[in-house]
């Protein structure tokens, strides 16, 4: 099991935009079961839940590759998004558990899908996310280098 | 042109566990940008968007560099879908392609054409395609 600490040696997201709290499984390279507890006053707005999926995500991705600094790690970048159904809203105090499963990874690419459920209840379902590593300097100036035109069968 | 508002009080229902249950949820905003509408009139809706350079955000997105989130863009189309419809109720982001990461001094002109249901964003910066968001609502709550 992996905890807030933990995570930030992992991933180079900070508060408040780190929006993973727990890893409670992690099959390498094939999926992981990730929560994040909503603590604001507000419900959590619908990319911010599939922010929090995607972090998740990068999770299996770099667990054994950490990258907590951007600058000296390379810079996770969304690519695209495909097929993210949202269902009713994550309300505060509400703890969402992220699921995830990895289908490709090529090189720094990784496709993955999943869903999010409180309880019983599926709030996300994730089609497909593509997600890459870019050195710093590459992005800026930037153009994403092809990330979105990365085929699944190359 | 005209700032478009941050969004309105919605009610949002679903079935859980054999019961309706129903809430009020307020507007969303991830973000703090600003978001101006060129004009919104039949099935294209034209804004504005400049990202928030004090958005608090970029102190973990991320330290020492910083970035917008993708997911940010996605919002900002939605944002400027709500200023049409307020009452409108995100259920799917159909699909969405990232063509170029965006600097914090850009402005993005966000151009939604309604068609076939779903609402296309196109996410330009200086005229350079950006993005393109594909956004579908909840029917009944435009």
């Amino acid at each position: 099991m992996l905890d807030r600490d933990d995570i930030r040696r992992l991933i180079p997201h900070r508060p408040p935009m780190l929006l993973v709290d727990r890893v409670g499984e992690l099959v390498p390279r094939r999926r992981l079961l990730g929560s994040y507890t909503v603590t604001g006053p507000r419900p959590l707005p619908a990319v911010l839940l599939l922010e929090s999926w995607g972090q998740a995500a990068l999770v299996l991705i770099r667990h054994d590759r950490p990258m907590p600094d951007v600058l000296a790690d390379g810079v996770p970048i969304a690519g695209a998004f495909e097929g993210i159904r949202f269902g009713r809203p994550v309300l505060p105090g509400e703890t969402v558990e992220h699921r995830v499963e990895l289908i490709r990874l090529i090189a720094d690419t990784g496709f993955v899908r999943g869903e999010s459920v409180v309880g019983t209840e599926v709030v996300m379902q994730v089609g497909r996310l593509v997600g890459a590593v870019r050195p710093a300097a590459a992005l800026r100036p930037a153009v994403l280098a092809g990330v979105s035109d990365v085929k699944e069968s190359t | 042109m005209v700032r478009a508002p941050a969004g309105v009080w919605r009610r949002y229902s679903w079935y859980r566990h054999g019961q309706d249950v129903t809430i009020l949820i307020p507007p969303e905003c991830a973000t703090s940008a600003r978001i101006d509408l060129d004009h919104a009139s039949g099935d294209e809706i034209v804004a504005r968007v400049r990202p928030d350079r004090d958005d608090p955000v970029f102190a973990g997105h991320y330290p020492g560099f910083p970035l917008l989130p993708g997911v940010y863009i996605v919002e900002y189309v939605h944002r400027a879908v709500l200023a049409a419809m307020p009452s409108a109720i995100l259920a799917e982001l159909v699909s969405c392609r990232f063509l170029r990461t965006i600097d914090l001094d850009d402005e993005l002109v966000v151009t939604i054409r309604y068609d076939g249901g779903l609402h296309r964003g196109a996410v330009t910066v200086s005229g350079a395609p950006a993005a393109e968001v594909l956004l579908r609502y909840q029917e009944g709550h435009g």
